[in-house]
């Protein structure tokens, strides 16, 4: 005779162990969420949304990548506090959590060793809009146990976005993003979403939906001409060829002052309405300079 | 003597109309109007940002390395009297690339412009030293030779990316050592035109040697040849031209093995008098890979300068080794 609980749970139970049958166990009878104590996230990502929900006494380690990406200072004083992991195997049995966190770019035999050993491996989508952003707090939150907590980030991102929204900038701002080998990101771009909320136009967005291809010339022959040019880069402190074509004589001649060097935004967090705060003040302040 | 000069002649001619032709090619369209209009108009004009400071440098580093390479080939295999002899296949666009790597991503480029050509010269010396060491004798060891440094000095460009302060490298650069011209500007010819110069001339004034080389090495040297001092002239030669032209516009292969060989037919297997037709056709060659590139799109980004190179070059090394074998004893 099957049980209840064999038959909402036969798959997942089958083939993990005794972890991931405890959680069924909880979800069926109802009771309170658990909460992972040992949590590892293998992702820059959802580093960042592990530090900004869970406590520290609980999270086990996050990416080496993570204070390098945070998309905030907060995130990365968060971060420069918390053991790091490199997202190997081995790293995965000498540290033996109760909850491994994974993103699009995590190592695959990582994950599925984690999954074998019976941890539970939560795998987190890349966010590309506001949208997304919801749903992946939500998502990790509810794996942490704390979805009140979520729930708490993502309100006072939405109560920051209309502010950002009732404040806007008279006369929209014209902007283009671009990484410096050509990549201009498109509609469906996290960047895109943080410029909007900033008080900008995307003028790449009708090009494409995640991002597209624009050499010099077609950047300088753009019309309408952007008002800034937003160059976007993992990491600006350290030199690469990205950063130096951005100091292409063209570039120095038609845009000047007007070249700002912003985050690329890889990754969405309840703090992207601080990111657009900080856009707008940027912005505002380059085009005063120069009007 | 008359073919020699009928093919330069050729190559020379090839090379001009290619040369129009990149300044007219590009991503945005231009009429020929626009273009003539743009060198006197004045300085907001989109043409005239174009022409003028995207396609002429472009096409002035495409023609700069282009005939490095072609000349470097041409030289290198009357050197080491072995038709396989390139920089590509010696290694020293490898080494030339690890030292550009470090110098770009370890922030010596970012204070000091000229350390990239520099640690490409330097990184190039090393190399074929290095292969010229250990490869002396035949056509095989000097290639295997070759292959050994180039696997090393790729490692090294690996463990350079690793330790670069900068995480984004390792993508960054796989495109880059494809090779390309996407982009550049004055500042990039300014960068390496006086090493590409410079090594060009040097390498220019070994052409009689080589001629008394190709008598064999004894004769040579019973004719007064100093072997050492060609040497050296030709390994400070190769290096300045391959470590600027791989500082500025990343590892482009196959040029300097195609240009010598086209050439050689035409004029009677004298190594001085395959110098200039290689430098031009070198040239020639690669503005042609470069607007093949511009032409054909894909998704809207430039296909890589290297990938036509060695599309191109690929099946001519093959039929290289074909004849080789057939020839062989």
């Amino acid at each position: 005779m099957a049980s209840p609980l064999s038959l909402y749970c036969s798959k997942p139970c089958g083939r993990q162990a005794i972890g991931v049958a405890a959680v069924c166990a909880l979800m069926i009878s109802g009771a309170a969420p658990v909460k992972p104590q040992r949590v590892m996230s293998l992702n820059a990502c959802t580093d960042q949304l592990v530090l900004l929900i869970a406590s520290p006494e609980r999270i086990r380690s996050v990416s080496y990548l993570a204070a390098r990406s945070a998309a905030t200072a907060q995130i990365r004083q968060l971060a420069q506090k918390t053991p790091v992991n490199h997202g190997l195997a081995e790293e995965i049995l000498a540290e033996a959590p109760d909850l491994v966190i994974a993103g699009p770019y995590t190592s695959l035999p990582a994950q599925q060793l984690a999954r074998r050993s019976g941890v539970r491996v939560l795998d987190v989508d890349a966010a590309h809009s506001v949208a997304d952003i919801r749903r992946i707090t939500r998502q990790v939150a509810g794996a942490l146990g704390e979805p009140a907590r979520g729930e708490a980030l993502i309100r006072r991102m939405d109560a920051q976005l209309a502010v950002l929204d009732r404040t806007r900038p008279a006369r929209p701002i014209r902007a283009i993003g671009w990484n410096g080998a050509g990549r201009v990101p498109g509609k469906q771009s996290l960047f895109d979403a943080v410029l909007t909320a900033a008080g900008g136009v995307n003028l790449g967005a009708g090009r494409g939906a995640f991002e597209q291809n624009l050499d010099l010339e077609q950047l300088l022959a753009l019309r309408p001409r952007p008002d800034l040019l937003l160059y976007t880069a993992a990491d600006q402190t350290a030199p690469t060829l990205e950063t130096a074509a951005v100091q292409h004589p063209i570039l120095r001649q038609t845009y000047g002052g007007r070249r700002l060097a912003v985050p690329d935004y890889a990754c969405g967090t309840p703090q992207i309405a601080d990111q657009a705060l900080a856009l707008r003040q940027q912005m505002l302040a380059a085009l005063d300079a120069r009007p | 003597m008359r073919s020699g000069s009928a093919i330069a002649l050729a190559a020379g001619l090839a090379l001009a109309v290619l040369f129009i032709a990149s300044l007219a090619a590009g991503s945005v369209w231009l009429t020929p109007a626009q273009l003539l209009h743009a060198v006197g108009a004045d300085q907001n004009d989109l043409a005239q940002l174009i022409l003028l400071q995207l396609r002429l440098p472009r096409a002035v580093l495409a023609v700069l390395i282009g005939g490095a390479l072609g000349l470097c080939g041409a030289v290198l295999q009357g050197l080491l009297r072995n038709p396989l002899a390139e920089p590509g296949l010696l290694g020293v666009s490898s080494g030339a690339a690890l030292g550009a790597v470090i110098a770009l991503y370890f922030g010596l480029a970012a204070r000091f412009a000229y350390a990239a050509p520099l640690m490409g010269l330097t990184g190039a010396l090393l190399a074929m030293s290095l292969t010229y060491a250990f490869g002396r004798g035949g056509t095989l060891t000097l290639i295997l030779a070759g292959a050994a440094v180039s696997a090393l000095a790729g490692a090294g460009v690996s463990l350079a990316l690793d330790l670069a302060p900068n995480a984004s490298g390792a993508y960054e650069i796989m495109t880059w050592l494809m090779g390309s011209l996407t982009d550049r500007s004055w500042d990039h010819v300014w960068l390496a035109a006086p090493f590409i110069l410079g090594g060009a001339v040097l390498l220019a004034t070994t052409a009689r040697s080589l001629d008394a080389l190709s008598l064999g090495e004894a004769q040579a040297e019973s004719l007064g040849l100093d072997l050492d001092r060609l040497r050296v002239a030709v390994l400070i030669g190769v290096a300045l031209c391959v470590g600027a032209a791989t500082a500025v516009a990343g590892a482009i292969g196959f040029i300097g093995l195609i240009a010598p060989h086209l050439v050689r037919p035409f004029v009677a297997h004298q190594p001085s008098r395959t110098l200039l037709p290689s430098t031009l056709l070198g040239a020639a060659l690669l503005l042609g890979a470069d607007l093949a590139g511009r032409l054909l799109r894909y998704h809207g980004a430039e296909i890589k300068l290297g990938v036509f190179t060695a599309l191109a070059g690929a099946p001519f090394f093959f039929w290289l080794v074909l004849r080789l074998r057939a020839t062989a004893p």
